[in-house]
């Protein structure tokens, strides 16, 4: 082993020291935007960290298998070291990778904490709980309306959600069919809707997600970065708003030479027939401009369904859209009043008035 | 060594060989033959598995497109739909039976019931497992295990789709989506069946291992290959039982109406359940998973000890750290009990539990990392032989390498919440349980093939296999990683719903491509394993010069092993001594000239 030692020490030096060096951009970056600024970033920084100590790791043990492979292959009259083990070099590679493993353990104990073992108060109106109670297979939401309290007459029903940029959404969850788990890719979130228990967790979203017209690509904005932009309304935006100028459009790609693009679809946003002045919001103001001035289109983020929940659970998505905060009240406002003035279908109703309202009401108030 | 000597006399009792066709291959009690039995019966099923699986890889790439060669046989059937696509339930039924069948049918039946039963007698220097007819009767479980898994497809309406995890409600509730009811129930009784089967063969292989070593066979000095089927076998013993209890019990929901799983007041399309309620989904998890996470160190540490006999031998060194690479194993067992809620942290069970098995699972990698520094060791300064069982071995530390790794990120609870439930999962496992795993059952068979069929492997189609096989799997299952870092959930049979899964579906289509090599290039094994049987060169005693007692005796073993049960005097990996004029020391050679410590 002693031969061996020179060599293996600076190898892994070697090893460690090419990753340290490695600026952070320089690795590959598949994840999806990060747009949850409370915690998203420490995961996404944590997948990062872990990823260059696996990295280190990863080019250490594979480059010593090349190595041997190379430098001890068997030559005629080449004969193999007979040793039983080493006491010093058994020692040193448990207990590094203990430390390691141990340290990785420590360190993101903290985080875990701080997003699922702290949780903003529901008291607090600056929390927006939603309550989410999938079932096979869609998602259902609902707010607590102009009242502020669950199980009231004007709750608020909705398949997809506005959040207000930047607010703690803390979302409450549960099923009365099958598991479900709510997954939203870009906030960093997911939790199962467990039948039978009510499970909370929360998280923020910080960038709005428009369509850029020119592009033609989703864009995620800061409110600062929107400043300058004009964003219109289109249809998916939701039932209340009024200022809609656009369409969503999801075209498949079933041109001949796409048999590799099979299944891949192709969005744009298309004006509304007859529209050529549409609504957007300029400069922290809505305004009415001409349909060739706009820059982009509000859109959505996605909620996907992460547990395998039947025969339908492919199909089981939904969207978030992350708003403006004045944007957001007046969306807030308008289904709120909408809630009010027309109630809403007895068939959505049913199954929260039975399942969370009666069987399980303490679900529906304020946990400290 | 006095404990053997009471040992010693059963022994002597050598057994016949029965003459009639029945005696002799169907109903045979030898451990030989029964290991035969299991290893053609699992290479069968791993064909069906695989099929499945290209299956499912085609309707991720092509959604909804007729799938080639099959599709026009399953128009309209359980798996496809009128136009001969893959329908939605059908893809839930190849994701849920490909997994089912490769893991309780596949892998563990020859990990334990192939390699376990050929193995341990030999090395052990027994003439038999201790209970021939217990071990008959396991495989006679097994196979009808195997039949109700296939019958799952055609009774009712489909096959069981609740993966292989087959978490309630969905499994419980009979109408909770098609093949939720007969499929589930024969799937139910399959896995309740192949885990009876497995405690019976765990018990055999202990009491085997513990009371038949022959005269000198001290416990330092069982091959490691043994020591991993020793440790399994208390993992089997400890942990099915409790997996057929939960099979019992969701057997019982199911049939009978009871609610060990099911909340009350739950509605399934509309429809209010009967169920009286009073259980819980979380419940299952916990019994699932207190079996199932020791099950993939069953799926993983008798590759773990084949490995490390095949590196030995072929860099022609002693094991490094032989005393190490034992405890680090009984070190995976201890631990593989306490991580179960790894699989759970996102279930809605208390963060404050995760963090206990947040730790506990960075602590299960260290005895894994160990071993991988320990045969790392063993190459080093070693004489290596490149040959086909070799590359497989090497094939198998360098993949699980991977696999190992990737653990770390999921065991980190936060980062976790992201690529749980992701391609990143199946990533993980399957670096451990095909890169891992089934390389070193490859690189196994081809090992002891002479001493199964008394002739050799052909070496050109092993290296061709080994290639395209190394390759395509890379190919196939790197990527997935890059899919689960992107988000892509799994066991989602179209990733193209997603807006934010398009950008990445060049990659699925790319994956599936290479899984059609990987699937074809198995075929190449297949024939060769066949060919070989009957054309195969004749193989003399000792092809590899290895040291273990199955290569004192002819190609093939007669069917009472030893003539004389021999007596043991070294350690299984005395190479290199450079004692007795040979780079390998058989562990029966006289002490005189040994070199060895042990
Ligand atoms: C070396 C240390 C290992 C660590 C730290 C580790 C960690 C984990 C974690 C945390 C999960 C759950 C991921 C999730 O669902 O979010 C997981 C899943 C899994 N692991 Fe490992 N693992 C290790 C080794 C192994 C080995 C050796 C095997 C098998 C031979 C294995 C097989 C599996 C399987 C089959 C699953 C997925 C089960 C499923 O959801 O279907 N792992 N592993
Ligand atoms: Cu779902
Ligand atoms: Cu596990």
């Amino acid at each position: 082993m002693r031969g061996s030692a020179r060599l293996l020490t600076p190898l892994a030096a070697a090893a460690f020291a090419l990753f340290a060096a490695l600026p952070a951009s320089a690795v590959p970056n598949w994840l999806p935007p990060n747009v949850n600024a409370s915690y998203g970033t420490k995961v996404d920084d944590l997948y990062f960290a872990i990823y260059f100590i696996v990295a280190a790791f990863f080019f250490l043990t594979e480059g010593l298998i090349l190595y041997c492979c190379i430098a001890f292959r068997g030559r005629p009259g080449r004969k193999a070291k007979y040793m039983h083990g080493s006491n010093v070099a058994e020692t040193v590679w448990t207990v590094i990778p203990a430390l390691i493993l141990i340290g990785i353990g420590v360190a993101q104990a903290g985080t875990w904490k701080e997003i699922r073992m702290t949780f903003p108060s529901e008291k607090d109106p600056n929390t927006l709980v939603i309550q989410t109670f999938p079932k096979q297979y869609e998602w259902a939401f609902r707010y607590a309306g102009a009242d502020g309290a669950f199980g009231t007459a004007d709750d608020v029903y909705q398949n997809g959600i506005h959040i207000p940029i930047g607010r703690k959404v803390l979302v409450k969850l549960s099923s009365s069919d099958v598991i479900h788990s709510f997954f939203v890719p870009h906030a960093r979130v997911k939790l199962d809707a467990m039948p039978g228990m009510m499970g909370r967790t929360w998280f923020t979203m910080d960038k709005v997600s428009v369509w850029n017209l020119k592009d033609q690509k989703m864009e995620v904005l800061t409110l600062e970065e929107m400043k300058s932009k004009k964003v219109a309304w289109a249809l998916t935006n939701g039932p209340s708003r009024q200022a809609w100028g656009y369409k969503l459009v999801e075209a498949s790609t079933d041109a001949p030479d796409a048999q590799l693009k099979k299944g891949m679809k192709k969005y744009s946003y298309e004006l509304l027939t007859g529209k050529t002045n549409v609504q957007v919001w300029y400069e922290g103001k809505v305004q009415d401009v001409p349909a060739a001035e706009v820059d982009a289109v509000f859109h959505r983020y996605e909620i996907a369904c992460a547990e395998l929940c039947g025969m339908q659970h492919f199909n089981m998505r939904s969207n978030v859209f992350v708003d403006p905060p004045e944007i957001y009240d007046t969306w807030y406002k308008g289904v709120c009043d909408q809630a009010v003035k027309t109630g809403s279908p007895e068939v959505t109703t049913a199954r929260w008035h039975t399942y969370w309202d009666q069987a399980h009401p303490t679900w529906n108030k304020a946990i400290e | 060594m006095s404990e053997h000597a009471e040992a010693h006399a059963p022994h002597e009792h050598i057994p016949v060989e029965p003459r009639g066709f029945i005696r002799k291959y169907i109903f045979s009690i030898d451990h030989k033959w029964i290991g035969k039995q299991y290893l053609v019966t699992a290479l069968f099923f791993m064909l069906v598995g695989g099929g499945l699986a290209m299956m499912m890889r085609w309707q991720l790439a092509y959604p909804d497109t007729p799938v080639p060669i099959v599709g026009n046989m399953l128009k309209s059937s359980w798996i496809c739909g009128e136009n001969g696509a893959v329908s939605p339930e059908g893809f839930n039924q190849l994701v849920t039976m490909h997994g089912s069948i490769m893991i309780f049918l596949v892998v563990i039946p020859i990990l334990v019931g192939a390699f376990g039963n050929f193995l341990i007698p030999l090395h052990v220097g027994a003439r038999d497992v201790a209970f021939p007819f217990l071990n008959a009767l396991s495989y006679w479980i097994y196979l009808p295990a195997g039949i109700l898994f296939m019958t799952s497809f055609f009774v009712g309406d489909g096959g069981a789709g609740s993966g292989w995890t087959a978490y309630p409600p969905l499994s419980d509730l009979n109408n909770s989506s098609p093949g939720m009811h007969y499929g589930q129930i024969f799937w139910l009784f399959g896995v309740f069946l192949v885990g009876f089967s497995s405690i019976l063969g765990g018990m055999n292989f202990m009491t085997t291992i513990i009371k038949l070593r022959a005269p000198g066979m001290t416990w330092t000095r069982m091959p490691l290959v043994t020591w991993a089927q020793f440790v399994t076998a208390l993992f089997q013993l400890l942990a099915t039982p409790v997996l057929a209890s939960a099979m019992m019990l969701l057997m019982m929901d199911k049939l009978f109406g009871c609610s060990f799983f099911v909340p009350k007041d739950l509605v399934v399309s509309g429809d209010p359940s009967t169920r009286a309620g009073g259980g819980h989904p979380l419940l299952w998890q916990h019994i699932f998973w207190f079996y199932s996470h020791p099950a993939v160190y069953i799926l993983v540490l008798p590759g773990m000890g084949i490995a490390s006999d095949l590196i030995a031998t072929f860099s022609r060194k002693p094991i490094f750290g032989y005393k190490v690479m034992v405890i680090s194993m009984v070190g995976i067992m201890g631990l593989g009990f306490i991580v179960w809620g790894h699989h759970m942290f996102q279930s809605g069970m208390d963060p404050r539990v995760g963090m206990a098995f947040m730790m506990s699972t960075m602590l299960i990698a260290l005895p894994s990392g160990v071993k991988v520094f320990n045969w790392l060791g063993t190459l080093w300064g070693g004489s290596i032989r490149f040959t086909v069982p070799m590359m497989h071995a090497l094939s198998f530390l360098s993949m699980f390498i991977i696999g190992g790794l990737s653990g770390l990120w999921m065991a980190a609870t936060p980062v976790d919440i992201f690529i749980h439930d992701t391609y990143y999962v199946v990533a993980h496992f399957h670096y451990v349980v095909f890169g891992g795993t089934l390389f070193a059952v490859f690189g196994g068979l081809i090992f002891w093939f002479p001493k199964m069929y008394g002739r050799m492997m052909n070496n050109t189609l092993g290296y061709i296999h080994w290639f395209l096989t190394f390759v395509s799997f890379n190919l196939v299952f790197f990527p997935m990683h890059i899919l689960g870092e992107a988000g892509a959930m799994r066991r989602v049979s179209t990733h193209t719903t997603y807006e934010f899964l398009q950008p990445i579906q060049w990659m699925n289509v790319m994956i599936s491509h290479a899984a059609f090599v990987l699937g074809t290039a198995q075929l190449i094994f297949i024939f060769n394993l066949f060919w070989s049987m009957y054309r195969g060169k004749k193989a003399e005693a000792n092809p590899w010069q290895s040291n273990t007692l199955e290569w004192t005796m002819p190609s093939p073993i007669p069917y009472h092993n030893f003539d004389k049960i021999p007596i043991v005097n070294h350690g299984p990996y005395e190479y290199s001594t450079g004692s007795n004029g040979t780079d390998f020391m058989p562990q029966n050679a006289p002490a005189a000239t040994g070199g060895g410590h042990h």
